[in-house]
């Protein structure tokens, strides 16, 4: 499977820190890579649906869930901001 | 119906998601094909989440750095050696690898990450020079060796893990904190004391049982040297060749044939 780094990186403010979004799609699936400008945050996100047909935001690996939800909203708005 | 991340998902999604763990893991090798230890740079790292039976992808900067050292001066300095007022030169101390026989002897700068922080260490390959020793005009073999670069894989196994250990490092003048992480090595098997022949020593490369093990199981000492010390089949691997300039070069995987050079056995 091969990844597409997009030029549409961004930043997102979350909890007052600066959080850096790369863009990468894969196949027709989009995920976001979230990292921090010291480092210390780096995870990956995308976007799923539940068994009801509901999207959700998710992190990838498993673990990371309420981050991802908090954050993927911020990723949302920007989405829905600049479109 | 699966769970994924607690929420109730299809089989379908679930599988979806489960294929794109699997694609994020070859991300960094697919826009990095080399990493040189030397310079200290970023790798792609599988931590365990504290408290919890999981783990996240993360970059941590290669050269285990110990939390002594106060800041990004005293860390170039330990890592690259320095003269002192006197004149007096310190030899650099390196710690991209860390012995896996000597992990937790006591005193040891690894002891306790060994113990508390092991981490993964993605790989989809790497490199190691073989010494070849030509004969001279009197048939002995001459003092300098001549060095060839190999590349070694797991065939059929795009990406793989080595076993790692992580410190966490402050530099107490900016504040800044990095995890640092080495590599942790054992003997060499079959193929790779051909090709390190030198020094005869090749990273602990996992199974993911044994890589499962080291990450999130809970293994007592004589548990976690004997996997510090486990030695990958020699017949699962592979290695080739490689230019003398891979560093630079466009494919630094390309194999090159050298025909003064005997073929690996």
């Amino acid at each position: 499977m091969m990844m597409e780094n997009l030029d549409k990186n961004f930043e997102v403010l979350y909890h007052e820190r600066s959080l850096h979004v790369e863009v990468i799609r894969t196949g027709k699936q989009v995920l976001y890579r979230v990292m921090s400008a010291d480092g210390q945050m780096a995870l990956f996100l995308t976007r799923a649906k539940d068994a009801e047909g509901y999207y959700f935001w998710t992190s990838i690996p498993e673990g990371r869930q309420q981050l991802a939800e908090e954050i993927g909203v911020l990723i949302e708005a920007y989405i829905q901001s600049s479109s | 119906m699966c769970y994924y991340n607690g929420v109730r998902v299809t089989r379908a999604e679930f599988i979806r998601l489960k294929q794109l763990e699997k694609a994020i893991a070859k991300l960094n090798f697919l826009n990095k094909p080399l990493l040189i230890g030397f310079e200290y740079t970023n790798a792609p790292v599988l931590k365990r989440v504290a408290g919890r039976q999981d783990f996240e992808i993360t970059e941590m900067e290669w050269g285990f750095l110990p939390p002594y050292l106060k800041n990004r001066e005293a860390a170039s300095k330990f890592r690259h050696g320095y003269k002192d007022d006197s004149g007096r030169f310190h030899p650099p101390i390196t710690t991209l690898n860390a012995v896996g026989e000597e992990l937790l002897l006591p005193g040891k700068m690894y002891r306790d990450a060994a113990l508390h922080r092991r981490c993964l260490v993605l790989s989809s390959g790497f490199y190691e020079w073989r010494h070849v020793h030509p004969l001279g005009k009197t048939g002995k073999p001459l003092k300098t060796a001549v060095k060839y670069p190999y590349h070694i894989f797991l065939p059929g196994q795009e990406v793989f893990f080595m076993a790692g250990i992580w410190q966490a490092w402050t530099d107490k003048d900016t504040g800044e904190t990095v995890d640092t992480f080495a590599i942790v090595t054992t003997a060499a098997n079959k193929l790779m004391e051909q090709v390190h022949n030198s020094k005869k020593r090749m990273p602990v490369i996992l199974t993911e049982d044994l890589a499962y093990e080291w990450l999130l199981g809970d293994p007592d000492e004589e548990r976690i040297k004997a996997i510090a010390t486990a030695q990958y089949a020699a017949d699962k691997m592979s290695a080739y060749p490689i230019a003398k300039d891979f560093r630079s070069a466009l494919d630094p995987m390309e194999k090159v044939e050298y025909p003064e050079l005997a073929p690996l056995i």
